[in-house]
């Protein structure tokens, strides 16, 4: 064998060199290539305008490229398009970017068409251009804007002030983040997502999906790409003075307290329905008068978690719709006749009873557990708490006594939105209702209970917790909020600890049994292996201090 | 042998104006840098603002200003002023049931702005605050991590 340090071969340089020249070949095409595909002007020149946009000098090179305002010259075309008419408006007075947006001073075509991301400064076009209106003109009704104009009334119609504030508006929560200026942040295709699909950014949004149609959405974001920071109808001054407004829209003629104060944008009452919250129609006979006043007043306080924000009411609207709820719409009115004549006109047996059972579960259960009983129902991504599934859920309910079951459906389950039904239903058919969920859902006898180990025994002295942290933080949040950093992974999601009205009224050997054996059919594991008796006494002890309930 | 006896009259004269006259161009160029410091406080937003008379202060709780991104904590006899501003982006953060909720990301915060969840991973901050005339004052730029309590008992006697 050669030892010798070896020999390159004679051809390796070559083979070097021809990989470089074919490198730069490459390159070389693929410029070549991006230069002939992309669009550009090829006289070299600039064209440079400076427009007066209501004193604000403007000035771009859109013309470079839209010589005539409309589309740009391609190669082979010897003409140009014009803009479209436009009168009274003048494109040569106006400019481009005033209405059209787009970055009117870059010299590449991506960006000058307004930078991808957040798209604030993409250009409108087309249909698009309503989205500009009211950066000039006040809001109203405009003859050419009235998409926009319509956005505006949906806005108001579908309550959307009621969380978020609009400068101008005289009102508005603070709920929901603040949309003055969201035409400067966002682009139209950006506000329509965030609209569509709230919970898409960020995604532990609580904003309602509204059931819009997809020309709703697109009025709505036209409406809110012209919220701008700075609008050439408004003078510094004026902002200043408050002499800014939104325009109010009259109330409809006959339209009841419910459809004026916007409840019917979320809430359902007899035959219109917002899709977004509970029911109304029956409130009355499930909720007591004082539970409504106090949760009108702040909802939060009843049903920890819930998004209805406060609802601004005078004293004397708040005494009309609590008039309307509990007195005018209760009892045997023909709203609800139907499901109170089923309910009358069987004498609890046979399949006539078994039907009446199912038309109470879709009038009364199926908004919030589905029609299919796996919780999923239409409203339930807007409740506080994810309402139980009953299908494939039989381990749960084999571990919940039936006394419990009946006592829910009589008392309902306080601070979560499940109502007492013990005054709409005679005690009769909530049994028929609970035969119904074991029958067609949960599919296990009712008689079938689990026999689980005993607890252990209580420690006389009370002991200092020490393994929240370690154990249940990561769910249930350091403050016991039902936030951790990993709540958004489960449905039904952890349970808010802090939720006084829901573990006020239980007994620590319940919330004990949750810990040690779990809860089958939610993320909750038994924890039961994993503490002594002490520890486990000492878990109970802190969910009675975060919940404030001892 | 020492520089004073072989200093002569002219290297005395020299010298005396020389460090006369360094002196007083430092001197001066000290004023001016002092001016400019001391104005240009003037023009920062770092400064001391009104925020509410102290009498008309509710009793306990946290009374939100949302205008100036600051809500009053009160405990008793305590006042701290605590910044509304999120530790994540800056959104002003809405005063609730249970403390303060940040309403573009999500953020929560507890009654006294510990983070209980959400992005936000710092806890909202401090301003100082000191009573004057029978008002409250806030630093708008003075931030701390830990309250800054504000005995209010005497100052109330004296309005």
């Amino acid at each position: 064998m050669n030892n010798g340090p070896k020999k390159t071969p004679f051809w390796i340089d070559r083979l070097l060199m021809f990989a470089a020249l074919l490198a730069c070949l490459a390159v070389l095409l693929v410029l070549f290539v991006g230069w002939q595909r992309g669009r550009h002007h090829r006289h070299g020149l600039i064209s440079d305008i400076t427009v007066n946009l209501g004193g604000r000098p403007q000035r771009e090179h859109c013309t470079t490229c839209h010589p005539g305002g409309g589309r740009p010259i391609t190669a082979g075309e010897r003409t140009h398009q014009g803009h479209p008419d436009i009168a009274p408006h003048s494109p040569e007075r106006l400019g481009c970017t005033g209405c059209h947006l787009g970055e009117g001073m870059a010299l590449d075509e991506t960006i000058s068409h307004g930078l991808p991301g957040l798209g604030a400064r993409t250009v409108l076009k087309g249909k698009e251009m309503q989205a500009s209106c009211f950066r000039c003109h006040e809001p109203g009704p405009l003859p050419g804007a009235e998409r926009a104009w319509s956005g505006y009334r949906l806005f108001l119609e579908k309550a959307c002030d009621t969380c978020h504030h609009v400068a101008g508006l005289g009102r508005g929560g603070h709920f929901g983040p603040d949309l003055s200026t969201i035409g400067s942040h966002l682009g139209l295709a950006q506000i329509e997502v965030a609209i569509r699909e709230p919970a898409k950014d960020p995604k532990n949004s609580i904003m309602p999906r509204f059931p819009l149609s997809s020309a709703q959405v697109a009025q709505l974001a036209y409406f809110l790409k012209s919220r701008v920071k700075d609008p050439y109808y408004a003078t510094p001054m004026q902002v200043q003075a408050g002499r800014i407004s939104l325009p109010a829209l009259p109330a409809e003629a006959g339209a009841g307290i419910l459809r004026g104060k916007k409840c019917l944008a979320c809430h359902r009452f007899g035959e219109e329905d917002g899709r977004i919250a509970p029911d109304l129609t029956y409130i009355g006979d499930l909720r007591s008068a004082d539970f409504l006043g106090e949760f009108l007043a702040s909802p939060g306080r009843l049903i920890p978690g819930a998004v209805m924000p406060t609802i601004p009411l005078g004293d004397e609207e708040r005494t009309r719709i609590l008039r309307l709820l509990t007195t005018e719409a209760v009892g045997p009115v023909s709203l609800h006749g139907q499901v109170v004549t089923e309910e009358a006109g069987h004498d609890g047996h046979g399949e006539a009873a078994d039907s009446a059972a199912k038309h109470l579960y879709m009038a009364l259960c199926q908004r919030c557990h589905a029609a299919a009983g796996d919780g999923f129902g239409p409203i339930q991504p807007n409740l506080a708490t994810f309402p139980r599934a009953f299908a494939g859920n039989a381990e749960f309910f084999r571990r919940v006594a039936d006394e419990r079951l009946a006592g829910i459906l009589e008392k309902g389950i306080p601070g979560t939105s499940m109502p007492p039904y013990g005054r709409l239903l005679g005690r009769e058919s909530r049994e028929r209702l609970l035969d119904l969920l074991f029958g067609a859902f949960i599919g296990a006898p009712r008689q079938d209970k689990a026999e689980l180990p005993p607890l252990p025994a209580r420690p006389a002295v009370r002991a200092e917790d020490t393994l929240f942290d370690k154990l249940c933080q990561s769910c249930h949040g350091v403050a016991g909020t039902g936030t951790g950093p990993e709540h958004l992974k489960y449905l039904p999601r952890p349970r808010n600890l802090t939720n006084r009205p829901y573990f006020a009224p239980q007994d620590d050997e319940r919330i004990a049994r949750s810990i040690a054996d779990g809860i089958p059919g939610t993320a909750m594991p038994a924890f039961r292996n994993r503490l002594n008796g002490e520890e486990l006494w000492a878990m109970v002890e802190k969910v009675r201090t975060f919940s404030e309930s001892r | 042998m020492t520089d004073r006896k072989t200093m002569d009259r002219r290297q005395w004269l020299r010298r005396t104006f020389l460090y006369g006259t360094v002196g007083t161009t430092f001197a001066a160029l000290g004023v001016f840098l002092l001016d400019v410091w001391l104005s240009a406080g003037r023009f920062s937003a770092a400064h001391w603002t009104d925020l509410a008379p102290l009498d008309l202060l509710p009793a306990d709780g946290a009374v939100p200003f949302p205008e100036k991104k600051v809500a009053l904590i009160r405990r008793g006899e305590r006042l701290a002023a605590l910044s509304l501003e999120c530790t994540h982006l800056g959104c002003l953060v809405n005063a609730v049931d249970q403390g303060f909720f940040c309403p573009c990301h999500g953020s929560q915060f507890g009654p006294l702005g510990e983070v209980w969840s959400g992005p936000a991973n710092r806890p909202l901050p401090w301003h100082a605050v000191r009573a004057r005339e029978g008002r409250l004052w806030i630093h708008t730029a003075d931030k701390r991590s830990t309250p800054d309590w504000l005995d209010i008992s005497g100052e109330q006697e004296k309005v």
